[in-house]
């Protein structure tokens, strides 16, 4: 339960940033466990995002065995798509924020 | 010869009988009633249940302790480490990322410079298409445009649900025998039927402009081109006039009413204390005269002026024709208009500065300085049938004239200083009321112009109606070198001239354009009607800069 408290501080901390559309915790099987967005949204997020995330990972770590994937940064039209991973085994995690930065605050 | 008489007379008619013996009456069936029964009947209510139930469960074996079974438990505690983890790196790119933006802004706009269209999404006219009426014997009279009406105005009801649009005729020579009418439409309905409009109130004569109220949806106002004032509620069932300038009165338009303004007025706000009565009509005639009118008391105007300036080399003044009028707006800042869009709406156009442009291509900035004495004092003199003087109004003329008539001119709703003008010589220019040189000048075609208006929602968007028949639209956020169009509207894709446009007040996305044809409705691209960071600022930058194009420039290599 404090956990669940501290993740949700967190959440608001990132979203009092300027232009944080919403953010998504996703495990590793794709499934949101968390999220600001609405339903649909989520699910398309996280089955995209984390499919991108592997495959990013798996370049960076085929050219250097011993280096590893850390953040990631989608700067599309509209938005920027942040992606920010963790791959230990135990808990695997991607941490999705998407901000649009022309948005007056 | 003689005449030998038919002998019939061993027959009496009237004892005449035949008997026919019937053909039918002896196939007929004798018939008895017999009744019969059955057996009752017989009913049973049987039940019938299993023995026993079961339930039954299956569950695999723990395939080998790496991942403990229970998801939610590692969810919990994982995650708040994770999100500790993560948390700043990511408040640090955001960060940067919104830095990053207001650095790169101007050159990823200029990357996607590529406009999406708009879409015309209705096509209003009451009449039947020329094409079309020719072969269609059935249509009747009103739906044939017999008197080539073109519209002559479009104005948008203070909901933005309906439309309205003025027909009548510009190549008028005199005497006006030319009916003219008034045909809404309320676009909110399910279906929109294009060729008839929800009202239609014929005229007299011409119908040469059309203004809804700001705040009443229902109520509008119209001119003819022999100079009547009429007022409509079209709420009323029935006859929807509520008042009509008097044609005899020595103190009225005696040309075509070219511009008609709802202005807001502090005293009659005070004094009736509704909505609808705080607004006064000021409108403007060809024959160079600006009355002002109670909306409720139409019968006399409260006041009025006539624009008089001297002309270049002579001393005497002469009376310029007015052809198109702007009153300066309060700038409804982000501050006070957002928070409180009522009285942004109300007091936003409290101002008595108002510019009129001419059809000698003078551009004159007047002051409605009508007051409680002096329209008291007019309105007796109006009364007691005296010749009355009218001022003029003007106060600057100096501005640098057109080459042709200004029939195009609007005040920027953001900034109160700056107003845009729109000419037959086919040249759009920005101006500053403080200086008498434009800011901007535009020539997006080389054929007449004839509205200009500014975006209510994005400073720095406006649109000109051409007699090419297009649309020109233009965003000062995203121009590099040359100001040009961003998007043109083709109207009708028959060059025909546009002569009437309106940005809808509520919907940012609808724009309303006019021409002989009819009435378009477009919808604008979100490129056009979404607010750019620092447009405002932008636009009050504008207003004092030396050199606007270089101004622009210099924003976007910023």
């Amino acid at each position: 339960m404090v956990d669940i408290a501290a993740v949700d501080e967190t959440f608001k901390r990132l979203q009092s940033h300027k232009g944080v559309l919403g953010i998504i915790v996703i495990n590793a099987e794709g499934i949101a466990i968390r999220t600001t967005f609405d339903n649909d949204l989520t699910v398309q997020y996280a089955a995209l995002v984390s499919h991108f995330t592997v495959k990013a990972r798996s370049a960076v770590r085929k050219l250097d065995g011993d280096n590893d994937l850390k953040f990631l940064r989608i700067r599309s039209k509209k938005h920027e798509i942040m992606i920010a991973p963790e791959f230990e085994r135990s808990h695997e995690y991607y941490l999705v924020v998407v901000q649009d930065p022309s948005r007056e605050a | 010869m003689q005449e030998v008489p038919p002998d019939f007379e061993d027959v009496h008619i009237a004892e005449a009988r035949v008997d026919v013996p019937s053909t039918w009456r002896d196939q007929i069936v004798n018939t008895n009633a017999v009744a019969t029964e059955t057996h009752p009947l017989k009913c049973a209510e049987v039940e019938t249940q299993t023995g026993s139930k079961d339930n039954q469960g299956t569950q695999t074996d723990d395939a080998g302790g790496g991942r403990p079974p229970s998801p939610s438990k590692v969810q919990a505690s994982g995650v708040a480490d994770f999100m500790a983890k993560v948390e700043g790196m990511v408040a640090g790119e955001l960060v940067k990322a919104t830095e990053e933006h207001e650095v790169l802004e101007p050159f990823t706009r200029a990357a996607d410079d590529e406009q999406e269209p708009a879409t015309c999404i209705h096509y209003l006219s009451p009449f039947q298409q020329d094409a079309a009426a020719n072969q269609d014997l059935n249509a009747t009279s009103t739906q044939l445009n017999k008197h080539k009406l073109v519209v002559t105005g479009v104005s948008w009801s203070s909901t933005g649900q309906t439309i309205a649009a003025s027909f009548g005729r510009y190549d008028v020579v005199g005497w006006c025998t030319y009916p003219g009418m008034l045909c809404t439409w309320n676009l909110g309905r399910e279906e929109v039927n294009a060729t008839r409009p929800d009202t239609r109130i014929d005229t007299d004569t011409c119908l040469m402009s059309c203004a809804f109220h700001p705040a009443h949806p229902a109520l509008i106002a119209g001119g003819t081109f022999n100079g009547e004032l009429y007022v409509w509620d079209l709420s009323l069932e029935g006859d929807s006039q509520r008042g009509r300038s008097d044609v005899l009165l020595d103190v009225r338009h005696m040309e075509p009413i070219i511009a008609i303004t709802w202005q807001y007025n502090m005293t009659d706000a005070a004094k009736y204390g509704t909505k609808d009565k705080s607004y006064r009509l000021v409108t403007l005639g060809a024959d160079g005269k600006v009355l002002t009118w109670l909306w409720h008391k139409l019968d006399a105007p409260v006041y009025g002026y006539q624009l008089m300036f001297p002309q270049p080399g002579v001393d005497r003044k002469f009376v310029w024709g007015g052809a198109c009028m702007g009153f300066q707006r309060e700038p409804r800042g982000t501050s006070t208009a957002a928070r409180d869009k009522e009285t942004g709406l109300h007091g936003g156009d409290a101002a008595g500065t108002f510019l009129v442009g001419t059809e000698g291509g003078k551009i004159f900035k007047c002051y409605n300085d009508a007051n409680d004495v002096n329209t008291k004092e007019f309105s007796r003199a109006v009364g007691a049938g005296e010749r009355v003087e009218l001022r003029t109004p003007v106060r600057e003329g100096g501005y640098q004239p057109h080459a042709g008539a200004v029939f195009g001119l609007d005040c920027s709703p953001f900034q109160r200083e700056l107003f845009l003008t729109g000419s037959t010589d086919g040249s759009v220019r920005m101006y500053s009321s403080l200086r008498m040189q434009p800011l901007l000048h535009l020539e997006p075609t080389s054929s007449y112009l004839f509205v200009v208006q500014w975006s209510p929602f994005r400073p720095l968007v406006f649109a000109a109606a051409a007699g090419d028949g297009c649309v020109y639209l233009f965003d000062l956020a995203r121009q590099q070198e040359v100001v040009r169009p961003v998007l043109t509207l083709d109207a009708n894709g028959m060059r025909k001239p546009v002569y009437s446009l309106a940005f809808n007040p509520r919907k940012p996305d609808m724009l309303a354009t006019g021409d002989p044809t009819g009435i378009q409705i477009w919808r604008l691209p979100s490129s056009l009607t979404s607010v750019r960071r620092g447009e405002e600022a932008l636009l009050r930058k504008l207003a004092v800069a030396d050199d606007v194009p270089e101004a622009l420039r210099g924003n976007f290599t910023r």
